[in-house]
Formats: C-alpha cells, sequence, structure tokens
C-alpha cells in the first residue's frame, strides 16, 4: 500500500471511523479528535500492515483503543458508570443511546461495531481479537439487555 | 417509541459527517511532518551554534570516582550510544542522586549523574499515565545569591528511534547532557524540567530540582596545547589544543581573518598507539561555534574520550572539513515562481511549492560520505526588508547509493511556515568540502 492508497482507504471508511468513535464518546469533538488520532497512528505504521485486506479492521482497532483511552482520561473529570449485566431493569429504562454508553465495555464494542459501524460478525471478532463464537454471545447478551431485535444481517 | 425506532433514529443521528472529517487524513499528514522535524534538528544539532558565557564556581577538582554503583542495566542501555558514557559507566564514574516528584499524572525520577568538568549526564525516568508522548526541555537555574550560568544542553534518548521522546508506557531511561563551556560545572544547581505534550507541544508538568554534585568526585580533565597551523583545502585553521574529559575529547580550533570562508564541520578521529580509534561525536553536542557573533565557524569539536584507557601515545587525525563560503552563504528564491539564484556546485534545486499557508523548498545535495551530518540549509532565513523568520524543522533522506562523484546524495525538505511573501533569503550551511587523501596526523601526546 502506497500513501495514496492509504489516503484513498481513508476517505473511504473514515465516517464510518467517526461513527463509531460518536457512539463510544457521545461528543463530535472528542470523536473527530480521537478520528484524527487514529488516521495518524495508521499513517506511521501502515507499511507494517502485512495484509491490506485487513486494513479496515485494523485501523477500527486501533480508533477502538484510542476510544477507551479517551474515556479513561474522561473517568478522571467526570464518572460515567456503566452499569452491570445484572441490571436489566435500570437498562430497559433508559433510552437507547444512553443504555448502550452503559453497557459493560465488552457488550459495548459488540453492539457498536455490529449495529451502528456496520462489521459482520466476523469482523466484529477479527478487530476485537475474539473468537467468533465469544462475539456471537456477547451480541446475544448486549441485544437482551437493550431489549433489541435485530437480525444477524445487518448491511455495511 | 419503540427500541426498533430508537434505534433507526440513532442510526439517523450518527449519519451526517462532522465538519472537518474530510481534512482527517491531511491533520495526518502535517502531523507527521512535524514529528519528523522536531527530533531531526536535534539529532543534527552540531550544525547548531551554541552560544555559551560564563559559569559562577570554580572549585579544585579531584580525581576521583564513584565507587559502589552498581553498573545497572537501564544505565547501561542510556549509555549504550556514547562510546565515552559506556566507558565512563563501566569504571563507575557515576553519582547516584534519586531524586522523585510526581505532578498532573506525570512521575519524573532522576536517578543518576555522570558529571565532569565541563559536561553534566542527568540520567532520568518519565511515566505518566496520561497515555501521551512526551519530552523534556530542561533548564538549568542558578541556586539563590549564585549568578546566572549559559550552557547548551541535549536530549538523549536511546531507543531505536533516537529521538527525544517518552515513549508513553515505558519505563526506560534518558538523558540529558548539559555542557558549559568556561568554566566548571556547578556544585549545586536547580533543573527545571518542563514536560511537554510531544504533538501539542502543550506544557502538561513543571519539576523544579535541586541538584548537588560531589566535586570531590569530578575527575580533572587533561589539556594538550597543540597550535599548529593546518591547510584544508584553500583554508588555512590552527589546531589550538586538545582537552580530554572522561566524557567526551574538545578539539578547540582557531580561524584566521584571511580564510574566505566558514569552518562548519571538521572531519577528524583519535588514535591511540595501539591503533584504536575514538571518533568524533555523530550525535549530541558535537560542536560549538565562536562567541564572535559574525562568525559562522565552529571552533570545538567534541569526540569520543580516550580518557578512561590510559593510552600511551595519542593522535589526532583530520581527514576533511565542510566549508561555508563567505560570499555565498545566502540564496534568493522567488516562491511564486520556483526559481532560484546561483546555488553551490553540491547542491541543487529540487522542488519549490506551496501546500496550504506553507511554502515547501526541497534541496539536494551530493556530499562526501563521511559529512553527511547537518542540514543543507540553515535555521534562518529572510524576507525583502531583511527581517528574519526561523525554519522550526527539517525533513531529509539520504540516499544509500554512491553518487558518480563518489559522493552521497542527500535530499533535504523544509517548511517556511504560513510565510507571506513571495520571495525569500535562505541561509545555506555549506557551500564545498575538503577531504584529504591521507588524513593529517598531529601528535597529541
Amino acid at each position: 500500500m502506497n500513501q495514496e492508497q492509504f489516503a484513498a482507504r481513508i476517505t473511504y471508511i473514515r465516517s464510518k471511523l467517526y461513527r463509531t468513535a460518536l457512539l463510544y464518546l457521545g461528543n463530535e469533538t472528542l470523536a473527530l479528535d480521537v478520528v484524527d488520532e487514529a488516521v495518524y497512528k495508521a499513517l506511521c505504521h501502515y507499511k507494517k500492515l502485512r495484509q491490506e485486506q485487513y486494513f479496515d479492521t485494523w485501523i477500527t482497532r486501533i480508533l477502538i483503543n484510542e476510544c477507551h483511552n479517551e474515556k479513561r482520561r474522561q473517568k478522571r473529570f467526570c464518572s460515567i458508570e456503566e452499569l452491570p449485566e445484572t441490571a436489566v431493569e435500570a437498562f430497559e429504562q433508559l433510552p437507547l443511546k444512553e443504555a448502550i454508553l452503559k453497557l459493560p465495555k465488552e457488550l459495548k464494542d459488540i453492539v457498536i461495531l455490529r449495529y451502528f459501524s456496520g462489521y459482520t460478525l466476523v469482523e466484529t471478532a477479527e478487530i476485537l481479537d475474539i473468537p467468533q463464537g465469544t462475539a456471537a454471545t456477547r451480541q446475544r447478551k448486549a441485544l437482551s439487555l437493550l431489549r433489541l431485535e435485530l437480525g444477524e444481517e445487518v448491511s455495511k | 417509541m419503540s427500541r426498533a425506532e430508537e434505534y433507526q433514529a440513532l442510526l439517523k443521528e450518527l449519519e451526517p459527517e462532522a465538519p472537518g472529517l474530510e481534512q482527517t487524513y491531511a491533520r495526518a499528514q502535517k502531523r507527521l511532518r512535524k514529528k519528523r522535524y522536531i527530533w531531526k534538528p536535534l539529532a543534527t544539532m552540531a550544525a547548531a551554534f551554541l552560544m555559551f558565557v560564563v559559569l559562577v564556581n570554580t572549585s579544585e577538582s579531584v580525581a576521583g570516582t564513584c565507587a559502589n554503583v552498581p553498573f545497572l542495566c537501564d544505565l547501561a542501555e542510556a549509555v549504550s550510544i556514547s562510546k565515552s558514557l559506556t566507558d565512563a559507566a563501566e569504571h563507575h564514574y557515576v553519582q547516584e542522586l534519586y531524586l522523585e516528584q510526581e505532578k498532573d499524572g506525570i512521575k519524573a525520577t532522576i536517578e543518576y549523574v555522570i558529571v565532569d568538568e565541563r559536561q553534566l549526564n542527568i540520567f532520568y525516568h518519565l511515566e505518566n499515565d496520561l497515555d501521551k508522548e512526551l519530552y523534556v526541555v530542561p533548564e538549568i537555574k542558578p541556586m539563590p545569591g549564585a549568578a546566572q550560568t549559559k550552557y547548551a544542553f541535549y536530549v538523549v534518548c536511546s531507543n531505536e528511534r533516537g529521538g527525544t521522546y517518552a515513549d508513553k508506557k515505558e519505563k526506560q531511561m534518558k538523558y540529558v547532557t548539559i555542557e558549559f563551556e568556561e568554566d566548571t560545572v556547578p556544585e549545586q544547581m536547580c533543573l527545571v524540567m518542563q514536560v511537554k505534550d510531544a504533538y501539542t507541544e502543550e506544557e502538561m508538568a513543571l519539576f523544579t530540582f535541586d541538584i548537588e554534585i560531589d566535586t570531590n568526585l569530578i575527575a580533572k580533565s587533561r589539556m594538550y596545547t597543540l597550535n599548529q597551523d593546518v591547510m584544508l583545502g584553500e583554508e588555512r585553521v590552527t589546531i589550538q589544543s586538545v582537552e580530554v574529559f572522561p566524557t567526551h575529547v574538545r578539539v578547540n580550533v582557531t580561524e584566521h581573518p584571511e580564510d574566505t570562508a566558514w569552518l562548519r564541520e571538521l572531519d577528524f578521529y583519535l588514535e591511540n598507539e595501539d591503533g584504536e580509534r575514538f571518533e568524533s561525536s555523530v550525535s549530541g553536542i558535537s560542536a560549538t561555534g565562536s562567541s564572535d557573533s559574525d562568525s559562522k565557524s565552529m571552533i570545538c569539536y567534541r569526540a569520543e574520550s580516550p580518557y578512561f584507557y590510559e593510552s600511551r601515545g595519542l593522535t589526532l587525525c583530520i581527514t576533511g572539513a565542510k566549508w561555508l563560503d563567505k560570499d555565498k552563504e545566502k540564496v534568493y528564491v522567488n516562491l511564486a515562481e520556483g526559481q532560484i539564484g546561483e546555488l553551490p556546485e553540491c547542491i541543487t534545486r529540487k522542488k519549490i511549492s506551496k501546500v496550504g499557508q506553507d511554502y515547501v523548498v526541497t534541496l539536494g545535495a551530493t556530499i562526501p560520505e563521511e559529512q553527511t551530518r547537518g542540514q543543507i540549509l540553515g535555521s534562518s532565513y529572510y524576507d525583502k526588508s531583511g527581517k528574519e523568520y526561523h525554519i522550526r524543522s527539517w525533513s531529509g533522506t539520504t540516499s544509500s547509493e554512491r553518487t558518480e562523484e563518489s559522493g552521497v546524495y542527500i535530499e533535504e525538505e523544509v517548511i517556511l511556515e504560513g510565510y507571506p511573501f513571495d520571495e525569500v533569503v535562505l541561509s545555506l550551511n555549506f557551500t564545498r568540502f575538503c577531504q584529504m587523501e591521507e588524513a593529517i596526523r598531529i601528535q597529541v601526546k
């Protein structure tokens, strides 16, 4: 991959990255900052990427790491409490956006990548570096907590 | 609203692209360029003029070593890029300090110093839980009642990138080298460490450490007066003296008024009676300029030190020099038309372009293989009225292939950030070279 191809890939994926970050962070400015950071890090290291076909999952993984870092930073200033998986009623009562933000991290990752960023289950498992079976289990659990009934086939 | 409707509404809410998102790649490119530029000039500080003034304290130095300091792994790693400091550490020429401060999520620890009469190397760790890349700008302040001192500093990172950044998570030891020109290292001083975000340059923390040196443990330097004239091509210089310190060697040169060029670089090495070489410094502070502000010559050159070798004989071997012709140090450029004035034979114009608000100038040069240090362009440039501007960053590439002229081709790109005019005067760092067929050998001892 050369720099021109890298630029083209970014043009193609930037909206998806931004959507993902926006849902993670709930703030447009922070989301844009995190996308900038991820694109910058990808630009620094893309030549080390051995298989180009994994570019999208690779950069999304960078983005998610950056989102988690940003969340950790935010926690220093204001606490965004996650709810435990047992707080079924609390999840039901919350608006969807808020409920997603309060999901335990592992479940939130799955929901955002699968149903908002548009990745398949296979890609989501790759991004999160977990077995597909684990991804499927977490997906079921998250949807159940959110009382959201979505099919397996969500288009990108 | 059902959950399904909420989901659809949320998807719609996320649809619009944020203003500025389309520039994300451009911003990343600019940042990458800037990152390269930040450390590149530091790594080649040899070319910079470092001005020194006077330091306060003078004290009787007694040769000595700090015994009982274990040669720790992290110290060994930190000094591995310097033969002199490795030798010093292996000979336990290290003083322990162990000073620690924590502020704003950043912990700074100073563990050791390797110090002689003129050079202070402070070894520190920087840790942070902010997940940021940080770098340190050090400042030496006198203790209350003492006079202000002047010094030059160089921050060294021993990792492979060779830059000045602290890696985010690694607890890697780094060091800052502080050199004092005309007097000895003071016994007490304040080290102010300004910790900055490597990208935004925002100050993240400010630490002030009181440093106390045990001057009884400072080894005395050895001075060898030479006063020998040598011809380096068409120009004459006098090799005045060689000073041997535990941490470095200084070769002092005097220029002559009749010279038509300034001496920008001296290529040399020292050799002992066993044929062991002590190379001139390629990183850190490798040369300093004249105190005469009209001169652009570098007159004090650094090399690795043979201090711990107990050599019976020592020879200075000069192999070449880099010159800047006094009447060719500036070159006029018409940025709008991409035209450049007369360049010296060894330098070529590659590209002049405008990127956003910045002009980007790329020059190439064919230079002797041994003289690839330093930049083609000086740090200052001027508009038509003579107003001075500064290049903040250089980016360079060196071709691994030798050219037909038996040299190495290098290319250098500089950015004239936000420069508002179409015409500019750039300053050059060198205009010609001289290479000895056989090294000029001067016996030091």
